[in-house]
């Protein structure tokens, strides 16, 4: 009888393993996820952005021209999902306006929002990758460290006078901008990647709440909260969907 | 009966001979060299960005090796020169002041960590590393003889056997004068991509495996802050941005001082120069495109006091002063130096 048990007991011993085993080597079905692309458009003053330009009119009289528009898009949340991709784009280099978001979930979707600049997990040196741009954009340690989360620079000129240049420089983790959302339908579908069109509005950087004059407001603004303030309040509605 | 024997003798020593002969070339074709580059990646610097490779001439050891070999050897050139003789090791492979033979004068780039750049030569006219040292051959620098060069490649069996196991050629000397160039050029690219700054002191403070002086820590954050604002342009690791800007050393910009606009046709380009990286620095002088300056104190005095406007200059020289001054003090001069010494690496 005692015999009897112990083969009952291993065979239960070894059922379990052989089950245990198996549940291991079953593969957990990934879900079926979808892909979106973001293609986007630069247009200052609804017209097509030129770079080196100074031909463009901001609110306060001053013509403008762009000849560095470099950022992050990150923290992105479709419908009421978010994401953990994160993108460097350059506004004037025609292989830096498009962005892949990977991932997600099928369905459709009312919105998309996301962040300009990176996300306080992205936004340490190291914490993205060390390319040759990605480090261009670092934040120096000694300036409270992290990324650039934009660089938007060019020339301005009022009147008859000299043109001038500005830098307006944002980062730091208390400058990031959260973008209003965008309401927008679009679908997402498995195994497929669908496509999005957004137009950044160049000149809302300079516009509402905070319409800038480069003599008063400056021409700089890293290292500089007053001026940084104004820049992230301007600059969270400057994309809109196509 | 003694013809019998005598057959058997002659067949059995003919059937020695076929197989001997037979084992004989088996030996001689193991022995043929076989072309089986090793392709590799050198070990990069903590922070260093990903090494651009080339698709179309991927770092191996034997053609890195092969351009080791003639980054020094005159056998490229009818005249002597070698790479060596502009770009000097003990200068950091930079050079004095090279003057062309029209007068034009122009500072020797470093040829240091050029497998992390996109654009090459002072004023961005060469895209593509592998082809650059193709220029060379020219009668400005090598002034080579096609046929001189074959005849010397043909004689030399070291050169037959570097290119071989680099490219596979058995036979370079037969190759086309371009195609000749070709190889060689990527040689010299491969051994280029494959040469490494080495650490510097400010790179082990970094790292935490060194110390810096008070001066040097002065001018690191003087370096990295808006007060001289160096940094936008030459941030570390590299030290340089793979961009052309106008900085400002003039208001009026001919001839070759036309920069960036002489390769782009734009006029938005007037004025444009590579940034160079600043590694080394204090060993390659003279320093700007044209070697107007010939310390690090008289580049710091320039960027302090002496930026130019006009319509192409950058926009981040404008910054903070309207009088395009940064209005640094002797001390802060003094530390800048420093600061920019500690860059350079502690052995070659």
């Amino acid at each position: 009888m005692k015999l009897l048990k112990s083969y009952c007991s291993l065979a239960v011993i070894l059922a379990l393993l052989l089950i245990l085993g198996c549940k291991k080597e079953t593969p957990i079905p990934s879900p079926e996820t979808g892909n979106l692309v973001l293609k986007i458009n630069y247009t200052f003053n609804n017209q097509k952005l030129i770079p080196d330009s100074l031909i463009f009119r901001t609110p306060t009289g001053y013509l403008v021209s762009v000849s560095r528009l470099e950022y992050y898009l990150s923290g992105f949340k479709i419908g009421a999902t978010n994401t953990n991709n994160w993108n460097y784009l350059n506004g004037l280099k025609p292989e830096g306006n498009t962005l892949l978001l990977t991932d997600l979930a099928p369905g459709d979707y009312q919105s998309i929002q996301f962040s300009i600049g990176l996300i306080p997990e992205l936004n340490q040196h190291g914490k993205i990758s060390g390319t040759f741009e990605n480090n261009q954009m670092i934040w120096p340690t000694e300036m409270g460290g992290g990324y650039h989360f934009l660089k938007f620079e060019g020339r301005y000129k009022k009147e008859e006078r000299n043109p001038g240049g500005y830098a307006i420089h944002l980062g730091t983790d208390s400058f990031l901008i959260q973008h209003q959302a965008l309401p927008v339908q679009f679908s997402i579908h498995k195994n497929q990647t669908d496509t999005l069109h957004l137009t950044m509005q160049v000149e809302e950087w300079l516009s509402l709440p905070w319409p800038w004059d480069f003599e008063k407001d400056g021409n700089y603004t890293m290292g500089i909260s007053e001026a940084m303030k104004k820049v992230m309040q301007n600059g969270n509605k400057v994309f809109k969907v196509d | 009966m003694e013809t019998r024997y005598l057959k058997w003798i002659s067949f059995g020593l003919l059937t020695t001979i076929v197989f001997g002969l037979a084992q004989c070339k088996k030996e001689i074709a193991s022995t043929e060299k076989v072309y089986a580059p090793s392709y590799y990646l050198p070990e990069l610097p903590q922070g260093y960005p990903p090494l651009i490779n080339s698709e179309k001439n991927p770092l191996t050891k034997e053609g890195e090796k092969l351009g080791a070999y003639l980054y020094s050897d005159p056998i490229l050139s009818s005249n002597g020169m070698t790479c060596t003789s502009c770009h000097q090791p003990a200068l950091s492979w930079s050079g004095p002041l090279y003057v062309n033979p029209k007068g034009i004068k122009t500072s020797v780039p470093i040829h240091l960590n050029l497998g992390f750049r996109t654009v090459f030569n002072w004023n961005g006219s060469a895209p593509d590393l592998d082809l650059v040292a193709k220029g060379d051959f020219e009668p400005e620098f090598f002034n080579t003889d096609s046929n001189e060069l074959k005849l010397k490649l043909q004689a030399n069996s070291l050169y037959q056997g570097l290119f071989f196991e680099a490219f596979g050629v058995k036979k370079v000397h037969q190759l086309t004068f371009d195609s000749i160039k070709t190889l060689a050029s990527y040689a010299l690219a491969q051994h280029l991509r494959a040469r490494i700054a080495k650490p510097s002191t400010f790179d082990l403070y970094r790292q935490r495996r060194g110390t810096i002086t008070p001066e040097i820590y002065r001018g690191m954050l003087l370096f990295f802050s808006e007060k001289a604002d160096c940094f936008h342009c030459h941030m570390e690791p590299m030290y340089c941005d793979n961009s052309a800007h106008n900085n400002g050393l003039q208001d009026n910009h001919e001839g070759v001082d036309k920069g960036l606009e002489l390769v782009t046709g734009k006029a938005s380009d007037r004025g444009k120069f590579i940034t160079p990286t600043l590694r080394n620095l204090s060993k390659t002088g003279p320093y700007m495109h044209d070697g107007r300056f010939t310390t690090l104190e008289e580049v710091i005095e320039f960027y302090d006091s002496g930026i130019k406007n006009s319509e192409t200059l950058d926009p981040i020289m404008f910054k903070r002063h309207e009088d395009l001054k940064l209005n640094l003090t002797q001390q802060d001069k003094a530390d800048l130096v420093s600061f920019l010494k500690s860059l350079n690496s502690l052995e070659e």
